[in-house]
């Protein structure tokens, strides 16, 4: 029988679907208030920072991809339990848990101050919250498989609208507010944009999600193909942010690309976009943010070795929407949030790192692999 | 064993326990699909459940009588007809339901030959009885008592010679059904107005007319305990993927039912979702239909008594398309799927999205338009959730009413219908007429689709998104599309996925949305699995000038 006709092929995940899928994930903190945070670090050279930080990450993702090559595509946390043992398995699991749930629980802070502000004004918080975290919990329970479909379905169209709105927005900036052109200067510049490699963090769930993929050769492309989506999507959209706004007010804009939209006026039909625009944004956001709630499940549930990982799904969503809560501030919530990428790199970076190192200088290739 | 090791082994165990939550599958790898359930259920459905009783045939004329008379309560069912012939050979039983037999036949073919037989009883064998019936063309020798009855219950004729502990039975059986008609419920403009009927063998003969392999396979499977008619399932050997023929056979066979009414009933059984608000097969009364998938890879299940063919695998897409779209020429049937797509949307969202910007974002709409719709709703009491609710209900009412109503006064009530909705309504200040216009395009959209049964899941999501919508404004629409694409996607059709080739994305994603020529399409969908992966040879235009002369050579050498 034809390999192809071989209904027993199926069952893996397909290297674009993943790559919109995890590319979705990293990009909700654009939505949020990334590019401002970007254009206050970078000045007018903010949008290089995307492009610098994609250098760092595609390095990191190499490593992944070494070390998934030399294990078969086990999970990390699975080499960390060959390496290291259970115990150490088992906390690394705890941790990368709580720091996906960490990272979930702001972003849903954020998006939900964000409908709020821009949609439902008069809603409760707690009702955007919980309705979006049901909503998570649904998508995330089919598995990756499932999260990646629907993707799918939805990125066309969320694409097609960030790409028309970014370039209608675009087209009423001014390119000479991203002059200077070195923003700050060439060191500092540079400087800020290695520590942005926190951009791509997200990256670093090709580790746990690798056994999902059929060859390497998928695993590569996808993760070359999420990288180079987001940093376009990055820099385009941190470019048409800059050209809009003048530095000083990008600086202070509150919900950054949501700005851009307002500056858009369709006369005939629509009067306004930024409705529609919130709409397929959030749509997206919300996979992004059901693939963060999957990550914490996943990661939980490798590091524990438990044979599912879909028990632990609405414990975590409430522990996400507790995180959620613990702000009292919107702008608490936006502080904290900038600052948790950063310190999350260490791990999230330094895991892959550690363990290519400990498998290069200490592992013996006879003993088994996991 | 020391205190100590004895102690150290607990503290080990402690820690264990306290690292691992199910000891007994920590060793196994880590399940990466929750699609697939752990436990693969093993179902043998040919083992019988209880071990049949075996009768033998009495070979005595009385004491068979007084068994089949006893068995089909023979006094009180006058329908049921025991036969005594006497030959001048021996005596011969003959035993039928007279309302399925055809009694010409009976008498042409079975009592004139049996009557004029020429031989000795001590000679008859089974094969020389079935000589000697040369008109019959179905012919069973049966050796039990529980044969005979259910061969007799199938409206076959059962022959017994006196002095034998076998039997016979042929097929003299009348097909009451109606003529071959015209499509009800998938009209096309163009192309076959053929449709399948309640005899299966009609249907049959409607496919075997247009597909002329000798692959194609009609298998008869049980139809229930009480039923009498088979249910077949169709497919062509040596194209269809056997592994889908396993699935829909194994389906099939694990219904257990006292009867299945029409093959509705069967596409709930066989189903892989069956609590979905989607159908994950489809159902067609067209032979041209059914015979485009079965060459496309899919299987069919025809039901004697229904004059519906289901058909698995399929996609999701394949309920936007109709037959018409290969008929017509490839520019009109691209424009008629891009209709019906945007017909979806319309009929999935356009109140929930109208409700949610009029209550939640007028921002949006141009100054002028709001205006305009702000004094229409001016008089108007109720939200408009309330008012897009009404018109749904009263939608609901006149689809209702049309189809039970004698068909003398279906128009009255759609006059009525009409006058109450269109009119009465918006004058009464009930609601506004843009409401009127945006239900009247949902609803036209909704039937739009070439599958019926989606107009009926179409309605159910569209009322869930107006509530949503109503509540949340765009939020909640959004919250409704994200899980209904969830939903979507996690459905499957004889386990293939249902809005493939979109998702998993495959690398013709865009065949449903767009139909291409068909003299450019050489490849069956792939989400079948065909054995057989083309339908066409590459070059089918060779006269063509604007087809290289290099593709002929190359499509030449191949042979």
């Amino acid at each position: 029988m034809n390999p192809k006709n071989n209904l027993t092929g199926q069952g893996h995940i397909g290297w674009i679907e993943t790559s919109i899928c995890i590319g979705s994930f990293v990009h909700v903190k654009m939505f949020l208030a990334n590019p401002r945070e970007l254009c206050q670090m970078g000045g007018t050279a903010a949008w290089m920072l995307p492009l610098i930080g994609f250098f760092g990450a595609t390095i990191i993702f190499f490593i992944l991809n070494q070390l998934t090559t030399t294990f078969s595509r086990a999970s990390l946390l699975s080499i960390a339990g060959l390496f290291w043992g259970r115990a150490v398995q088992f906390i690394l699991g705890i941790l990368f848990s709580v720091s996906f749930i960490l990272i979930n629980g702001y972003q849903l802070r954020i998006f939900a101050e964000f409908v709020l502000t821009t949609l439902l004004p008069q809603t409760p918080i707690s009702t955007v919250v919980i309705s979006m975290v049901i909503l998570n919990v649904y998508l995330a329970f089919g598995g990756f498989e499932s999260l990646s479909r629907t993707i799918m379905i939805i990125a066309p169209i969320g694409l097609t609208v960030l790409t028309l709105a970014l370039t209608f927005g675009g087209s009423m900036g001014n390119i000479y507010n991203l002059s200077p052109w070195l923003g700050y200067g060439f060191w500092d510049t540079l400087g800020t944009g290695v520590l942005y490699t926190s951009l791509y963090e997200e990256i670093i769930l090709f580790g746990f999600i690798a056994p999902l993929f059929r060859e390497q050769k998928d695993f590569r492309r996808s993760g070359l193909a999420t990288l180079t989506l987001s940093v376009f999507l990055f820099v385009f959209a941190q470019v048409v942010y800059e050209m809009c706004f003048q530095i000083r007010s990008a600086q202070q804009m509150g919900f950054p690309l949501y700005q851009v939209t307002r500056l858009i006026r369709f006369e005939t039909f629509l009067q306004r976009l930024d409705p529609m625009f919130v709409f397929v944004w959030a749509s997206v956001s919300s996979i992004g943010l059901a693939v963060g709630l999957y990550s914490g499940a996943l990661t939980l549930a490798q590091g524990i070795r438990a044979p599912d990982f879909r028990p632990y799904l609405i414990p975590l969503a409430v522990l996400s929407i507790c995180v959620a809560f613990i702000p009292p501030r919107s702008l608490d919530a936006v502080q904290t949030y900038s600052i948790m990428p950063w310190l999350l790199q260490v791990p999230f970076f330094g895991l892959p790192v550690v363990l290519l190192l400990w498998s290069k200088l200490f592992y013996r290739s006879g003993e088994s692999h996991p | 064993m020391t205190n100590n090791s004895k102690g150290a082994n607990k503290v080990t165990a402690y820690i264990k326990d306290l690292l691992s939550v199910n000891e007994s599958t920590t060793q196994t790898q880590f399940s990466v699909s929750p699609n697939r359930p752990p436990i693969r259920r093993h179902l043998n459905i040919n083992k019988p459940q209880k071990p049949e009783t075996i009768t033998p045939i009495p070979s005595d004329v009385h004491d068979l009588h007084q068994l089949l008379k006893g068995t089909f309560r023979a006094k009180r069912n006058p329908d049921f007809i025991i036969r005594l012939l006497t030959a001048s050979w021996g005596r011969i039983t003959l035993a039928f339901y007279e309302s399925v037999t055809n009694s010409e036949l009976m008498q042409e073919s079975v009592i004139g030959p049996l009557l004029e037989y020429a031989g000795s009883v001590e000679d008859i064998t089974p094969q020389r009885l079935a000589d000697a019936l040369t008109y019959c063309h179905v012919i069973e020798t049966i050796s039990s008592f529980e044969d005979a009855v259910k061969n007799i219950v199938m409206g076959m004729s059962l022959i017994h010679i006196e002095g034998f502990d076998w039997a016979i039975v042929v097929d003299l059986r009348q097909q009451q059904s109606r003529g071959i008609g015209t499509p009800r419920i998938e009209t096309v403009v163009p192309g076959p107005y053929d449709a399948f009927v309640e005899a299966a063998q009609k249907n049959l003969s409607l496919l075997r007319m247009r597909l002329a392999v000798p692959g194609f396979m009609a298998e008869s499977l049980p139809s229930g305990r009480r039923s009498r008619g088979p249910l077949y399932l169709l497919y062509i050997d040596g194209l269809t993927n056997p592994k889908l023929v396993w699935e829909m056979r194994r389906r099939l066979k694990s219904i257990d039912v006292d009867m299945i009414y029409n093959i509705g009933m069967i596409e709930q059984y066989v189903q892989d979702r069956p609590i979905s608000l989607f159908s994950q097969m489809l159902l067609t009364e067209r032979p041209d239909r059914t015979v485009a998938f079965l060459l496309e890879g899919s299987v069919a299940v025809m039901l004697e008594g229904s004059p519906l063919v289901l058909i698995a695998p399929v996609n999701f897409w394949s309920q936007l398309h109709s037959p018409e779209d290969i008929y017509f020429r490839w520019p009109f049937g691209t424009l008629a799927r891009f209709v019906r797509l945007i017909g979806l949307f319309i009929s999935l969202f356009l109140p929930a999205l109208y409700v949610a910007m009029v209550s939640f974002h007028p921002e949006m709409i141009p100054t002028e338009l709001m205006l305009s719709i702000a004094s229409a709703r001016e008089r108007v009491p109720f939200p408009s959730f309330v008012a897009v609710f009404f018109l749904e209900l009263a939608f609901e009412f006149i689809r209702e009413a049309t189809l039970r109503v004698p068909k003398v006064i279906g128009a009255t009530i759609g006059i009525v219908g009409a006058i109450i909705i269109g009119q009465a309504v918006v004058e009464a200040g009930i609601v506004s007429p843009v409401m009127i216009i945006v239900m009247a395009i949902t609803v036209l959209a909704g039937y739009s689709m070439p599958q019926y049964s989606l107009t009926f899941s179409l309605r159910i999501v569209r009322l869930i998104n107006l509530l949503l919508g109503s509540i949340f404004g765009f939020y909640g629409v959004l919250l409704g599309l994200v899980a209904l694409i969830r939903h979507a996607v996690g459905l499957r059709s004889l386990g293939m996925p249902f809005l493939t080739p979109v998702a998993p994305l495959e690398k013709r994603f865009l065949t449903p949305f767009f139909r291409k020529p068909p003299f450019k399409e050489e490849k069956r969908p792939g989400y079948t699995r065909p054995l057989d992966t083309f339908k066409a040879k590459k070059v089918t235009r060779p006269w063509d000038a604007s087809v290289p002369l290099e593709l002929v050579f190359l499509d030449e050498s191949k042979k």
